[in-house]
């Protein structure tokens, strides 16, 4: 019985051990959604923690915990459908390109997605999303001021720049909170 | 004579380690080792020939960085480097996904806010030529995008944003 219980706690630690060293337990997306982006973007994936650099892992995990820095789900249209931000990345030898989209499920039962490309750029190092609430974001320099009514995505790549994409009901708008 | 003494010259270069017959230009790495980054040749640029890095010995956050390419920001790291008595580390150089036309021509970088007072990294920049410093310390959202210094050579620049006091002139450090 006391062999029985220590099998079964091994077991269980080791399982929980591989899925938080895997790093991308929290980066699996819908399957249908999973299959539409790999049609669409064929070359990206998801990032997931273990694509960032060190320093920006950490300073993820301080303040998201142990969410995905390239998947959220928030309310980007203000409509009831089911809405996801995603950040994907390839690396074709030392250039890193990345890509940030938002998908919402327009048919439920035929799992149907409409992807939308925000955004798509050379960057230095994997960049990190996340989702803000609603209300005013400042351009970093100065000028520009966007006023959200639903909730923004966040584009960031660390110690460099951030972005912030919202929708205003007829267009999507986007300011530059760190530059 | 004269050519035993150029032979000389050279030999004493090469134990001293600064030359290398074979390649004919100067070889020695950044001395401050990999502190400085992976590259120990990254302080000048990969290039030994481009860029005299002797007496400021900024560095990268990470080898992934871009090296600096413009003369004239090379020029103004190595006097704030001077100026701070502190070595500068850059968190981001030229890069596609930067708004402003600077980081994309390399007169922008960005600085980690670390081993220098922020009165006196504004005041060495205005020192050292720099007309346009963002001071983005400060969380602009509910989470932090990485608190860093954003210095920018080339316009356009914001008065109203600008970190460098009015008091703070080029030459003057």
């Amino acid at each position: 019985m006391l062999r029985l219980r220590a099998f079964l706690l091994v077991t269980l630690l080791g399982t929980c051990g591989l899925a938080w060293g895997q790093g991308s337990g929290r980066c699996e997306l819908p399957e249908s959604l999973s299959v539409q982006i790999s049609r669409l973007h064929a070359g990206y994936s998801v990032i997931t923690a273990n694509a960032l650099r060190k320093s920006d892992r950490s300073r993820y995990r301080a303040d998201h915990g142990p969410s995905c820095p390239g998947f959220v789900k928030l309310d980007f249209y203000g409509s009831a459908l089911p809405t996801y931000g995603l950040a994907l990345a390839k690396r074709e030898d030392k250039n890193v390109y990345a890509k940030l989209l938002v998908a919402t499920q327009v048919e439920k039962a035929a799992n149907k997605w409409n992807v939308v490309e925000l955004d798509s750029a050379s960057v230095t190092a994997a960049p990190v999303i996340w989702a803000e609430a609603p209300g005013e974001y400042k351009d970093v320099h100065g000028e520009k001021v966007i006023k959200a009514k639903h909730s923004v995505l966040l584009f960031v790549e660390y110690e460099s720049w951030g972005i912030v994409y919202a929708w205003n009901g007829t267009e999507i708008q986007k300011v530059w909170v760190s530059d | 004579m004269l050519k035993s003494k150029a032979i000389l010259s050279l030999l004493g270069l090469a134990l001293l380690g600064y030359y290398g017959a074979a390649s004919a230009r100067y070889v020695q790495s950044d001395p401050i080792g990999l502190e400085g980054g992976v590259n120990t040749y990254v302080y000048v640029a990969n290039n030994p020939l481009i860029y005299v890095d002797f007496e400021g010995l900024y560095k990268y956050a990470d080898p992934s960085i871009p090296l600096v390419t413009d003369p004239r920001m090379n020029q103004f790291l190595l006097c704030l480097d001077s100026c701070t008595g502190n070595e500068q580390t850059l968190t981001a150089t030229t890069n596609g996904k930067h708004a402003d036309p600077g980081h994309a021509s390399g007169t922008s970088v960005d600085i980690r806010p670390t081993g220098t007072p922020s009165k006196q990294f504004f005041c060495c920049s205005g020192n050292c030529d720099a007309p346009y410093v963002l001071d983005e310390r400060t969380r602009k959202t509910r989470f932090g995008t990485g608190p860093h210094f954003h210095i920018q050579l080339a316009p356009p620049f914001n008065p109203n944003t600008n970190s460098i006091p009015p008091n703070c002139r080029p030459g003057q450090c």
